[in-house]
């Protein structure tokens, strides 16, 4: 395009805006004219800021004459029910400026004749997932209906870039410029720490773009409801109401209200105490979380944005770019974990151009006080968490190649140099390369025998996949999102509710109770992949608790948190909320001590359970993860010892019934650099860290699917755990890239081994306080009432079974 | 794959007047008899899951086998009773699977096998008659016990039942809250439950009762808990 047709359009554009009484934010503007100069780029800015329009008028001025025919602009959205809202976002658009264009949706929730309809004749603006896009490159004629593509948007790219969703997404990428070399990205992305990154990462290899911030200014109000008293304010625990009547009251003074909360269970619980409590507003408050069927979702969605409902209590899943205009007022139940999930949830808020976004923090139990004070002052140093992008999961290769053979064939040097100039598999070596070959079509390494293994054939040149079955298998296990097996809710009289994990249903017996979607049900059984309930009258004893995310405090609000406890030793109470958990600190200091920045806080301490150390870093529960792993082991190899341990994002304990030697631990370098790279791979085999992470790789792998619907017999017989498959492999392919891929995951992901290494960095700086409390101080007491622990051993599984007296589970009675 | 190490000290217990050995290998010495019992063994497991493109190293039929040896070899034992579950499935009946059972057999010709059909066995078709193995439908009785392969299945009368299928495994728990898993020989009122023999097997946890008696296998050694 010429500059003079360029300012025509973006003209064309201003037009209609004025015609509707608005005027584009500067920011749009620029985002059409670097598309219509052919650049590609990313846009950051708030929800709610235009991101939509700005993204998608670019290919619209574009269209210029020519023949229509085919798919032309890639939507691509990490969440299946992000889909509607963009679908008639950009429908309206298309009609003013694309009036001939059809805009149509694809994802998992897609009727099988619209897809079929689709194959046939694909619209000019295709709203996707990952895991859809990834399915239509499986099919034979995948480059003829997306070559003539020459636009992507990634929406919520801040959201997938740390995934290896984003993986497929960049693998996808790369075949899409690899048909058709003119197509122009455009990431969508919400406030991030490290912005240039997540650039290049989505522009692959060797191209160039632009960041473009939505520049629109935004006042946030955080603030908190402080416990009356602090004295009688619990400890510890995620589960407490005692501020229910705040939250009320809260809710009363405001006209739509978004209640956030942290975990599935937890939203379950604020919903019924608030609806106990004002039974008048049953009707007018709901739940929304991820487990709850999509009907229900979608009808929540609905009552929010027409305005209907008065208080809805949520988790994460209406964290991602919702707009709910009605909404003026956010609360946050329990500590916000990291900066920029306060800032996006208090975006939810105060939707209007000028208004304020307020959000609105509780407290569950003392010590969230000091998360909250620490992420307000986050907030206001602009340190927002980084999302790190993953290098060269094998996983997601191998399930590449596999679509790819399926989708037409490939030629081995040719998917090579494709899959390089994604940024995820830039550094992939010739080896790697060749196993992942090997693994696709013999099974594993040639050097270890897997006969009767032939997935992807070489042909004339070509690899495919030649079996019909394998294609089925294969399209029905894509996807990379992996959670604990889903299990459906359902009433023993029809209707389905939602899903559970597996591990929870399992767990239940007949005539147990759980709350689920705000309503009290009775369970029957578990049957099929189904967890038959009936709906209960009144709620008796305990509420079951579910999994769903423990989320980690993230690195910048650990700093900010270290901070605050700094100025809490010496004697400055800058917030309202440290100034209300000034009492409690003081007892800590009493007890024990407060840990300033330079300092690292050891507690000792015995009771009738064994031996305790409490261990104070401060660095969020993931690299304490690490941390007590290693100590664990560091001290097991200078005395014979069986450590259990268990951490929250202050700390850890390492529990044992023989006093370990502190001291002498400290001083022998139980914070050296030295050995580390050694020490920190056996103390994760033992505490088995990787053969839990091996689950995801399996799946993703394609070693284990969740099977086909209405799975018979003989698909049974094919299936086996993927922690059996990790033994099998450690026993007879140990070389197996994917055990390796496990070990770094755990590293990388899950420990943040980088962290880890700088965080040991700081303690071995840091001077050593070691206190021995008679009481379980403020500090350790929420760890030692959390259940989910982890064991590391220097002595031999036989002794200690005989040793420890370990007693076996049985029956009650 | 026979170690070196010494040998381990078998665990023998009293069921029904009869003293049983709990071997760590995962099988049961009958010595007045000069039987073993074992189940579970799911050959061709891995070979199933080749075949349909699920990648299982190969290696674990082999060292089955050579437990399986090394468990007759020190023994005086005439009669090898298989509770159920031989085989895994009729795509992992592949001819080097085949081969391979024959080669076993051919080392240990002289032992009588029984095998009690389990629910795998039976889709696997007939079992070759070179291997020379009889093959008994629902149970086997061997005074004073009832052989079978499924433990909630009643046989006629009122005999101890001893059996397989379960794949069980007891959770241990410790001071210091730890948990850990291992293979066991379970016992019941009225049946006991034996540990799956094969490689590629998993294993389901059981809840036991108080009166329950449970083994498990760690490292090679049978520990009661």
């Amino acid at each position: 395009m010429t500059a003079r047709e360029i300012e025509d359009a973006v003209g064309r554009a201003h037009a209609w805006f004025s015609d509707l009484g608005w005027t584009p934010f500067e920011y749009q503007s620029t985002v059409w004219r670097r598309f219509l100069k052919g650049e590609s780029g990313l846009v950051h800015s708030a929800t709610g800021s235009g991101k939509t329009l700005a993204a998608i008028l670019g290919p619209m001025l574009a269209k210029g004459a020519e023949d229509l025919q085919g798919l032309r602009v890639l939507w691509i959205t990490p969440l299946r029910a992000l889909s509607h809202d963009t679908e008639r976002a950009l429908r309206e658009a298309a009609s003013v400026f694309a009036p001939e264009w059809r805009v149509e949706t694809r994802t998992g929730d897609t009727p099988s004749s619209v897809k079929a309809k689709q194959a046939k004749e694909m619209p000019q603006i295709l709203v996707t997932t990952p895991e859809s896009l990834n399915l239509l490159l499986s099919y034979p004629h995948s480059r003829s209906s997306l070559s003539a593509v020459d636009c992507v948007i990634v929406d919520e790219w801040h959201e997938l870039m740390s995934s290896k969703r984003g993986v497929q997404t960049e693998l996808a990428l790369a075949r899409l410029r690899m048909w058709n070399p003119d197509v122009r990205t455009w990431g969508l992305s919400a406030t991030l720490g490290n912005l240039p990154e997540a650039l290049t990462v989505l522009m692959g290899i060797g191209r160039k773009g632009s960041l473009v911030t939505g520049d629109v200014p935004k006042h946030i109000v955080i603030d908190t409801l402080l416990p009356e008293s602090i004295e009688r304010f619990p400890w510890a625990g995620h589960l407490g109401v005692k501020m229910l009547p705040q939250v009320i009251e809260a809710i009363e003074s405001s006209c739509s209200c978004l209640v956030f909360t942290n975990t599935r269970s937890q939203t379950e619980i604020w919903h019924q105490a608030i609806v106990t409590a004002r039974p008048d507003w049953k009707g007018v408050g709901e739940t929304h979380h991820g487990s709850l069927d999509r009907g229900v979702r979608d009808a929540v969605e609905l009552g929010i944005k027409s305005g209907r409902l008065r208080c809805v209590v949520c988790t994460s899943s209406l964290d991602l770019g919702v707009d709910f205009s009605p909404v003026d007022r956010v609360l946050q139940v329990g500590s916000p974990k990291g900066v920029a999930r306060l800032l996006q949830r208090a975006g939810s808020s105060g939707h209007q151009p000028g208004s304020v976004s307020r959000i609105t923090c509780v407290p569950t139990f003392a010590l969230e006080l000091i998360d909250i004070s620490a992420t307000r002052q986050g907030a206001i140093d602009g340190r927002i968490e980084k999302r790190a992008s993953l290098s060269t999961p094998l996983d997601v290769l191998a399930q590449h190649c596999v679509t790819v053979a399926l989708g037409g064939g490939f030629a081995k040097n040719e998917l090579l140099a494709e899959v390089r100039t994604s940024h995820a598999y830039a550094t992939l070596t010739d080896g790697e390369w060749q196993w992942t070959l090997d693994f696709v079509m013999r099974g594993g390494s040639s050097l270890k025998a897997y006969p009767e293994y032939h997935k992807v054939i070489e042909v004339d040149g070509v690899c495919r996949v030649d079996d019909r079955k394998i294609g089925l298998r294969h399209r029905l296990s894509i996807g990379t999102i992996v959670s604990d097996a889903a299990v459906q809710v359902q009433y023993v009289h029809g209707g389905q509710l939602g899903s559970v994990e597996e591990s929870f249903a399992s767990r239940l017996l007949a005539g147990d109770q759980f709350l689920f979607g705000g309503t009290i049900l009775e369970f029957v059984r578990l049957r099929e992949m189904t967890c038959w309930v009936r709906r209960a009258k009144k709620l008796k004893g305990a509420v079951p608790r579910w999994m769903g995310g423990r989320l980690p405090l993230s690195n910048e609000l650990a700093q900010s948190l270290r901070e605050r406890l700094d100025e809490a030793a010496r004697g400055v109470f800058a917030s309202p909320e440290m100034a209300k958990v000034k009492p409690l600190l003081e007892v800590q200091g009493r007890w024990s001590a407060i840990p300033k920045a330079n300092e690292l806080l050891i507690e000792e301490h015995q009771s009738r359970e064994g031996h305790h150390l409490f261990i104070f870093p401060f660095e969020g529960r993931l690299v304490h993860e690490g941390l007590a792993a290693l100590f664990a082991y560091r001290i097991s190899r200078r005395q014979a010892i069986t450590f259990s341990m268990a951490m929250n994002d202050y700390g850890f304990e390492l529990l044992s019934n023989e006093k370990a030697d502190v001291h002498d631990a400290v001083e022998s370098g139980l914070f050296a650099k030295a050995g580390l790279l050694e020490d920190i791979p056996a103390s994760l085999n033992a505490a088995e860290m990787a053969r839990r992470q091996f689950r995801e790789i399996a799946r993703v792998a394609g070693l284990v699917f969740q099977g086909y619907p209405g799975s018979n017999k003989s698909a049974r017989q094919i299936q086996a755990s993927s922690g059996l498959f990790y033994d099998v492999f450690t026993k007879y392919d140990p070389t197996n890239l994917l055990l390796d891929q496990a070990r770094r995951e755990v590293l990388e992901r899950q420990l943040e081994a980088s962290r880890l290494v700088q965080s040991l960095e700081r303690l071995s700086r840091s001077r050593i306080l070691i206190t021995a409390p008679s009481h379980p101080s403020p500090l350790a007491f929420p760890i030692l009432v959390d259940r989910l622990r982890q064991t590391v051993s220097s002595e031999r599984v036989g002794t200690r079974i005989e040793r420890m007296a370990l007693k076996l589970e049985r029956e009650a009675g | 794959m026979k170690g070196v190490e010494p040998e381990p000290e078998p665990v023998t217990i009293r069921l029904e007047g009869q003293e049983l050995e709990l071997l760590p290998e995962k099988a049961i010495y009958w010595r007045r008899k000069e039987t073993l019992l074992i189940a579970d063994l799911h050959l061709g497991k891995a070979a199933a899951f080749r075949s349909h493109n699920v990648p299982v190293p190969s290696g674990t039929t082999e060292e089955t086998l050579a437990r399986l040896s090394s468990c007759l070899d020190f023994r005086a034992i005439r009669r090898l009773i298989v509770l159920g579950d031989l085989l895994h499935a009729k795509a992992g009946l592949t001819p080097t699977l085949i081969d391979a059972l024959a080669r076993w057999r051919d080392i240990h010709d002289r032992l009588d096998i029984t095998l009690v059909l389990g629910n795998h066995d039976r889709l696997c078709g007939t079992i070759p008659a070179s291997l020379r193995i009889d093959c008994c439908e629902d149970s086997l009785t061997s005074p004073p016990f009832c052989l079978q392969h499924d433990p909630a299945a009643l046989c006629g009368d009122d005999r101890y039942r001893i059996a397989g299928h379960l794949h069980p495994a007891a959770r241990l728990t410790g001071l210091g809250k730890q948990t850990r898993q291992f293979p066991c020989f379970w016992f019941r009122r009225n049946v006991a439950v034996l540990p799956a023999f094969g490689e590629f097997t998993g294993s389901s946890i059981v809840q036991a009762a108080p009166s329950d008696r449970v083994f498990v296998i760690v490292e090679k050694r049978v520990i009661k808990v």
